[in-house]
């Protein structure tokens, strides 16, 4: 078993792995001088073998894209004609890919979130996507760009049905669709936009991260711009789970795969101080859904005054459920890693450039 | 890699074989793997395009993307827009300070494509 940790940056991806999670060896930069925006482990084309890697690239020159691998970063391919292509009547060039997550229970179907804020849906395994008309042509696009710009940043499926997809944007808030992507509507009761003149809108919320529960995407979590949230109803209705934290602001938002009730957080001070609480690195975790939260990470740094994006952490289940690899990285350059559930951590990688995503696998 | 040299490329034509010239295009090492290892392409452009006065960048690149279309997403986004930071030279001037995508490309001139600076 090799644990493997894609490490997007903003001049290139790395590639971590290690045996036990403990000893790590880190290679790349591959893409050099690339904005690797999103990275996502997703099913092999055809099952079985090492999972296909995805890359959501953008070169300042050359525009975005998506490559995919399917040895683990050796070689890498992309689409002739392009992977994410916006049609010719929405009359909108592809700015950005933000999310490129794969669908555990439907092999061969990943989900892309874009910028502009749309949403695509690959029945190849990643290679090409197709536009979301659904969400596209919705009366409330567009939706205000956030301060990183506008896009579809989270995707939640449900293994038990495939009409049922997620999506949070920023701004905008979460969205849900029960048709499979055809109509959707706002799923945001609950959930303060403070920034506006009704704290409590329909939409325009900008939830930062969502993650389903071990148990299933009935019990839904939000990290928001300023506000933590639990939904007990797939979304229809919110409510805080922030007391006991020490700040209800920042971007990451991770549920633990097996374990129902296990969430961890990562705080940063505010809204206007987006560094983590008196310079201490840390993560936050229930075992009890939001009811009581404990610091965790004794091996993370104090002094610490960078941040963590949405996307830059993980967890994925290694077959022990005490021992899931979590993973994050920092906007410093930083990568740290734990299989204890975040109790204790090792540091993966130092000096990278401004990590944007990390994604981690298990692979046999 | 060695360059393979120029290679010439067959433009749209549209109806009817109209009169074309040979437009040759310079690129950047950086996109060079686009287009078969070559560092020039060569393109045919018909010289009267339906509409056109002249042959433009525009059609140069047209040409180009008949035959390249993933060098083309490098040039252009789907809209057809030159992206940002990629410059287009006719005859030694950049297409930006004069008419885009429209400025004519005068016989014998050469289209040379380069890297803005950007990033950080």
């Amino acid at each position: 078993m090799t644990l493997v940790l894609a490490i997007g940056t903003r001049k290139g991806l790395f590639l971590a792995r290690s045996a036990d999670g403990a000893a790590w060896k880190v290679e790349g930069p591959q893409f050099l001088m690339q904005e690797v925006a999103a990275v996502g482990f997703v099913a092999a084309p055809g099952g079985g073998g090492a999972p296909r890697l995805l890359a959501g690239v953008r070169s300042e020159h050359w525009g975005p894209g998506v490559s995919h691998s399917d040895d683990l970063g050796e070689t890498w391919a992309e689409a002739e004609a392009g992977s994410v292509v916006f049609p010719d009547d929405t009359e909108t060039a592809l700015e950005r890919v933000w999310q490129l997550q794969g669908d555990p229970a439907r092999p061969g179907v990943v989900w892309a979130g874009c910028e502009p804020t749309s949403l695509w849906r690959s029945d190849d395994a990643g290679e090409t996507f197709s536009l979301v008309r659904g969400l596209w042509d919705h009366p409330h696009r567009p939706w205000a760009p956030g301060f990183g710009g506008a896009a579809v940043h989270t995707v939640v499926t449900d293994p038990q049905d495939d009409g049922r997809v997620l999506v949070a944007m920023s701004s905008g808030g979460v969205y849900v669709t029960r048709d499979g992507g055809g109509t959707w509507l706002p799923s945001n009761k609950g959930i303060s936009a403070y920034f506006l003149p009704d704290p409590y809108p329909e939409y325009g919320q900008c939830v930062h991260k969502v993650a389903a529960d071990a148990a299933g995407p009935a019990v839904l979590y939000a990290q928001n711009h300023h506000g933590v949230y639990r939904s007990d109803d797939a979304g229809a209705t919110w409510t805080s789970i922030a007391d006991g934290l020490p700040s209800d602001f920042g971007f990451v938002m991770l549920a633990h795969p097996q374990r129902s009730g296990t969430v961890w957080v990562l705080p940063l001070e505010a809204d206007g101080r987006r560094v983590p609480p008196g310079g201490r690195l840390r993560l936050h975790r229930t075992r009890d859904g939001g009811r009581t939260w404990s610091e965790v990470g004794t091996d993370l740094p104090d002094g610490s005054w960078t941040s963590v994006l949405r996307d830059a952490a993980d967890v994925v289940g290694t077959g022990d459920d005490a021992a899931p690899l979590l993973t994050f990285g920092t906007r410093d350059g930083c990568v740290w890693a734990s299989t204890d559930e975040g109790t204790t951590f090792v540091e993966v990688a130092t000096h990278l450039p401004d990590i944007l995503s990390v994604r981690a696998a298990v692979v046999a | 890699m060695t360059d393979p040299g120029p290679v010439a490329v067959q433009g749209s034509t549209g109806a009817g074989p109209p009169p074309e010239r040979s437009v040759v295009v310079v690129l950047p090492a950086a996109l060079r793997d686009e287009a078969d290892g070559r560092s020039t392409v060569t393109v045919s452009v018909p010289t009267a395009p339906a509409g056109a006065a002249a042959v433009t960048v525009g059609n140069v690149l047209d040409a180009l993307a008949a035959a390249h279309p993933r060098l083309e997403r490098r040039l252009r986004d789907e809209r057809g827009t030159l992206r940002r930071h990629v410059n287009v030279f006719v005859a030694g001037d950049d297409c930006r300070a004069l008419l885009g995508q429209d400025t004519p490309v005068p016989d014998g001139a050469e289209v040379v494509v380069l890297p803005n600076i950007a990033g950080g």
